[in-house]
């Protein structure tokens, strides 16, 4: 015997068909409990999507909050301290920084001199 | 995303801002500015002068600070700076106010009393630099001093180097300046030749050979000495210089003279007083500058050396000389920017320090 299709039936001529012959009972009690796991397989699918949605939308949020705040943080950063530096021997010492630089000569003192005062 | 990410984790990692320095209202602020020292030899007055320029404050040192100092830092702060400097020269510095002091420590030996003003330091010859190269077999290249500034190219300079007197005109120069400029950045530096202490020194020159020696002294028979040709189209300049005499307490006025001067001469200021008759004291202060280096942006190398006199009468009329000051400085200065210069930090004792106010600007711009 063949199942008749059954999307062609009415509710109350499906029902009858059903309760006289017990080998398209079974088979539509087959469909309907592979029907029910696919129907928990979608839906878990798309609680699995909207959650992951969910997280890259507040990593993407967070990320950019972070950009935005560390980005506050360079512009207010404040300017390099300047840096000076000193060379020096025994000839004299030179002082070089931003718009600067000078250098003391450490002389020696004077040789006394024929004809220098006493 | 990934982006994003990637650029908060480098901002992320670039340094973080330093702290604030704390600061009370007495700290210098610049004691926290940041600094690199490499000293070999250094005399320790000759330090503490240039670390008060760099705070902006008179320094005034008791006399039996002295000797040399050696040391390599890199940039740590200037106040860590002087606490290494007090530890390696065994002396006690303050800063306080506009002031910075100091003396030795009671463990240390002193170096003794600065040397007594007895020497005159009475104008020397030195009408001739003899310029070699250390080791080389070359011959000696003697060159005039000339009375005015001028250019000429010494052997192992890469390019030509500004010669000028200082001292009084018509006599023979007290110091003989030279600068040469960096081929790196461009920027002049200069060194200062005392004509009064004998002997070779090195010349130490930027865009010069490390083995250029320079020697003062008088021309020699066998020598044909180069003459530097002058420097062109003098520019008019006008130097404003006020000199002090500084305590903790107060400034007293020595000196204010002005000078307007051309680019290719230099300038020689003299003055001063004697109380009563010949012997009873008096003080003599003589400046004596160049321009090395006029640069076209507003700023230019002054070379400048000063010796401040001061005697006072002793018993029976006798003169005893009682202070001396003898110091050069070159510098690097803008137009109408002012700069002091500590000529002594230990003046009369320690009492004071006498510094000098230096503003230079063009010609023009200053008869406005």
């Amino acid at each position: 015997m063949t199942c008749p299709d059954f999307h062609h039936l009415d509710d109350e001529a499906l029902s009858t068909h059903l309760e006289s012959c017990p080998a398209c009972a079974d088979a539509a009690r087959a469909d309907a409990r592979v029907a029910d796991s696919l129907v928990v397989a979608a839906s878990a699918a798309s609680r699995f999507r909207l959650a992951r949605r969910r997280a890259s939308s507040g990593l993407l949020a967070a990320s950019l909050v972070a950009v935005a705040l560390l980005a506050v943080q360079v512009v207010r950063r404040p300017e390099p301290r300047p840096v000076y530096v000193l060379r020096g021997d025994e000839t004299g010492i030179v002082l070089t920084g931003p718009d600067l630089a000078r250098r003391a000569e450490s002389f020696a003192p004077p040789t006394p001199r024929k004809g220098d005062r006493t | 995303m990934i982006g994003s990410f990637l650029l908060a984790a480098a901002l992320a990692a670039s340094p973080a801002p330093a702290p604030a320095a704390t600061q009370s209202a007495a700290r210098n602020p610049r004691l926290d500015v940041t600094i690199s020292l490499s000293l070999k030899d250094a005399a320790v007055v000759d330090l503490l002068e240039k670390m008060a320029d760099l705070l902006g404050v008179t320094p005034i040192l008791d006399p039996a600070v002295g000797g040399t100092v050696s040391m390599d830092v890199d940039g740590v702060t200037v106040s860590k700076a002087l606490a290494q400097i007090e530890e390696r020269a065994g002396i006690e510095i303050v800063v306080s106010g506009e002031v910075l002091r100091a003396k030795a420590r009671p463990d240390v030996s002193a170096r003794g009393a600065a040397p007594s003003s007895s020497l005159p330091a009475a104008p020397v010859p030195g009408q001739a630099l003899r310029v070699w190269l250390e080791g080389a077999e070359e011959r000696t290249t003697t060159v005039r001093v000339p009375s005015w500034v001028g250019r000429l190219d010494l052997p192992g300079c890469a390019g030509s180097v500004t010669i000028a007197p200082l001292g009084p005109y018509g006599n023979n120069p007290w110091a003989v300046a030279i600068s040469s400029r960096d081929p790196s950045n461009g920027r002049p530096s200069a060194r200062i030749f005392d004509t009064s202490s004998s002997g070779a020194q090195k010349a130490l020159l930027p865009g010069c050979d490390a083995k250029l020696v320079v020697e003062v002294g008088d021309a020699r028979e066998p020598d044909t000495p180069l003459v530097p040709f002058r420097v062109e189209k003098g520019q008019p300049l006008v130097v404003s210089m006020r000199l002090l005499e500084v305590t903790g307490e107060r400034e007293e006025l020595l000196a204010e003279p002005r000078v307007a001067f051309r680019s290719d001469s230099g300038f020689s200021v003299r003055s001063g007083w004697t109380a009563g008759a010949p012997g009873s004291g008096g003080q003599e202060i003589e400046i004596h500058g160049a321009p090395l280096d006029v640069g076209s942006d507003e700023s230019a190398t002054l070379a400048v050396f000063a010796r401040i006199t001061r005697t006072r009468a002793a018993a029976e009329g006798v003169v005893a000389q009682v202070a001396r000051a003898r110091r050069a400085e070159s510098f690097w200065l803008r137009y109408g920017r002012l700069v002091r210069w500590t000529v002594d930090s230990s003046w009369e004792g320690g009492r004071a320090a006498l510094v000098l106010e230096i503003t230079l600007d063009r010609g023009n711009a200053a008869s406005r």
